[in-house]
């Protein structure tokens, strides 16, 4: 029997889980939410009243949610990292790749190349040979941002990754004979996140603010969120000035803590693609139950996120 | 699946990627190479120590011998040189049957090591200038036919047809790239510019930036109406503030039917032969004041008739001196042919062009 933390962290919230899991059998036992006393963005980050602000934050929440001597996995959005897929040149020798990725990633820096890492998940050294790898830079100071907040606040880290990536491992793992390309549709605080996959490969990955405004969900009505969606599918299947379409999405999957299951309503009135709820209904992969009042099994999208990171 | 753990991962290092300063080893050659003004030492990265260069080879002009002449010490003269010095075409074979008996030897000896002198001469002209025996056996006829490879029913013995034609395939290929990116760099235009352009002899992507969509479909008519032999769609749309102005890309692509590329079909025997590439490279670039980024060996693919050695090569300069070097090196090497170029402005956001840089990947056909 394992017990789990895990914690995802956006902008301004963060959503708290702890799970015990054993074989097949998921308990939830904790789902938070909580807003975060600032705003995370590259000012702030480096900013040291922020981050004193953000130690003291997570010392009470430790206390708050009893996280004493638990490590605590972590995720963060996908749109804090830059994700992009390479295709490497079988032509070039092993031990040159290198200089082919950080070449293919020059156009994206809005800074210095030295201020960023990048990662190469699954580049290994005996599979050198494929011809696409996905790779993945971040600010070396949002790095140590993080690192730094939950050291100074005395928290353990067991892990610290991007929840585009946990999220298509759970859904893999809870469909596994799920066919075509699928849409795991995030409802943020500020933006979707799309995370377009198929059976075997991470496709791509956007972040699309509901409004031009880049206002919050709170202050956007229902009509604009619906126009929102649909030019967020409208643009993925037919991109403006584009000749074909680049992708073909069968179903798509809804996810996030703001999410309202009536707004499936003018979803599926805007599009003809299938539209559910990311939830562990269909999967029989998994077994769940709660130990937790607040939440039932029709809502477990809203904690996909932190979810995601305990398989 | 990607699984990742920042805590843990190991972020790929720039630095590893193998950095030698080295300067070329010079040969007799590189003395025709004009000096430039600029003496600033040409920085490359290597793979590996480069092999021994072949010795100094004084060049001297042939003394014009008559047909007796050189029937009569061809056979004893000609030694293959080194394989990677190895001139494309073939000599004539030893079997010719000639060979003077041990008794003319003493009468003969005198004239023939004067004979023998200027054969030598001669041979080392033939591997500096590429221009074999062969040719001097042919009729007036046939050193102006300029299409049909020699063959041995010619009367010499020539390169294997298969062979030939790789190397007229290779040119055909550099030339249809040369002419597709000299093209594609000529529509220049105040609001829309290239930020990188990529070009394999089976497609060509290219990706530009506007401040507006409308201004890069009117790019793509543009281009269109100038390549209309291909067919560019855009593939996709990104924007980006840059410099506080929303910027954004479109990348094109289209692809190259196989048909649209022809081979070469002039006579080959004017154009440089085997070489050293990591000599060449850098003598280049220098030729056309450019800056040999790097130059690092690839993979090795053995053939039938070839081993074909890939290189990839960065190259940076202003923008005349890039074109000049691209034509010298997509028309004069049949040994090498172009498998993906990559040309990017190095500073695409302020839209300047006028200093490029140029990504080469390579191959060198090694006649087996």
């Amino acid at each position: 029997m394992t017990n789990i933390n895990s914690v995802s962290i956006w902008e301004d919230s963060l959503i708290l889980t702890e799970i015990v899991r054993e074989d097949s059998s998921v308990i939830i036992k904790k789902a938070v939410q909580e807003s975060l006393p600032i705003f995370l963005n590259h000012q702030t980050i480096q900013s040291e009243t922020s981050i004193n602000q953000l130690v003291d934050h997570f010392k009470d929440f430790q206390k708050k949610y009893q996280l004493d001597e638990k490590k605590l996995r972590i995720t963060i959005p996908g749109r804090f990292t830059i994700i992009k897929k390479i295709k490497l040149e079988k032509s070039i020798a092993d031990n040159n790749y290198i200089d082919q990725i950080f070449y293919e990633f020059e156009k994206f820096w809005e800074e210095s190349s030295t201020n960023y890492n990048i990662y190469v998940p699954d580049l290994t050294a005996t599979n050198t040979l494929q011809d696409e790898v996905l790779a993945i830079a971040i600010r070396k100071n949002v790095l140590d941002f993080f690192k730094n907040i939950f050291k100074n606040a005395n928290i353990s880290l067991e892990l610290l990754t991007t929840s585009c990536f946990t999220i298509d491992e759970l859904f893999k793992m809870l469909f596994p004979n799920s066919a075509g390309q699928i849409l795991l549709l995030g409802w943020h605080h500020r933006g979707f996140e799309a995370i377009i996959i198929d059976d075997q490969n991470f496709i791509n990955y956007f972040y699309r603010p509901y409004n031009k405004n880049l206002e919050s969900i709170e202050k956007v009505d229902e009509f604009e969120l619906a126009n929102g969606f649909s030019n967020l599918i409208y643009n993925l299947q037919h991109p403006s000035i584009l000749a074909q379409p680049i992708y073909d999405i069968q179903t798509i999957y809804n996810y996030g803590y703001y999410f309202r299951t009536e707004w499936l309503d003018f979803m599926r009135s805007r599009v003809q693609i299938p539209i559910n709820l990311f939830n562990f209904d269909a999967s029989t992969t998994f077994k769940l139950s709660f130990d937790v009042d607040h939440i039932t099994s029709e809502q477990i999208f809203k904690y996909i996120e932190p979810i995601s990171n305990v398989f | 699946m990607v699984k990742i753990d920042f805590l843990t991962a190991i972020p790929l290092d720039k630095s590893s990627v193998a950095k030698t300063e080295e300067t070329f080893p010079q040969i007799n050659q590189q003395k025709e190479v004009p000096e430039i003004a600029d003496d600033k030492e040409t920085i490359v990265e290597i793979e590996e120590i480069p092999e021994s260069i072949t010795p100094s080879i004084k060049k001297e002009k042939p003394k014009i011998l008559d047909d007796e002449e050189i029937q009569r010490v061809q056979p004893k003269t000609f030694k293959p040189e080194p394989k990677e010095e190895e001139p494309i075409f073939e000599t004539v074979s030893d079997d010719t049957g000639y060979y003077p008996s041990k008794s003319k030897k003493k009468i003969f000896l005198i004239p023939l090591i004067i004979v023998i002198i200027v054969a030598i001469g001669f041979g080392v002209f033939q591997i500096i200038q590429k221009f074999p025996i062969s040719s001097l056996f042919k009729s007036e006829k046939s050193t102006q036919k300029k299409t049909a490879p020699t063959t041995e029913a010619q009367g010499v013995s020539a390169i294997a047809q298969p062979v030939l034609e790789t190397y007229q395939t290779n040119l055909g290929i550099n030339l249809f790239i040369q002419d597709k990116l000299k093209k594609i760099i000529s529509l220049r235009s105040n609001t829309t510019r290239f930020s990188l352009i990529v070009i394999t002899p089976s497609e060509i992507n290219l990706t530009v930036v506007s401040d507006s969509e409308e201004k890069i479909s009117q790019f793509r008519t543009n281009l269109t109406n100038l390549l209309n032999d291909l067919n560019f769609r855009i593939l996709s749309t990104k924007s980006q503030i840059i410099n506080n102005k929303k910027m954004y890309f479109a990348d094109f692509s289209s692809k190259i039917a196989p048909a649209s590329i022809t081979p070469y079909s002039d006579d080959l025997t004017e154009l440089k032969q085997a070489f050293d590439i990591r000599a060449e490279m850098p003598n280049l670039t220098k030729v056309h004041k450019l800056k040999l980024d790097y130059l690092k060996n690839g993979r090795t693919l053995d053939g039938n008739l070839f081993q074909e050695r890939f290189h990839y090569m960065g190259v940076s300069g202003n923008r005349e001196g890039m074109i000049n070097f691209l034509t010298e090196l997509t028309s004069s090497y049949p040994l090498l042919r172009i498998n993906k170029i990559s040309a990017n402005p190095s500073n695409f956001v302020t839209y300047s062009d006028s200093y490029v840089t140029l990504r080469f990947n390579i191959s060198y056909y090694q006649p087996k």
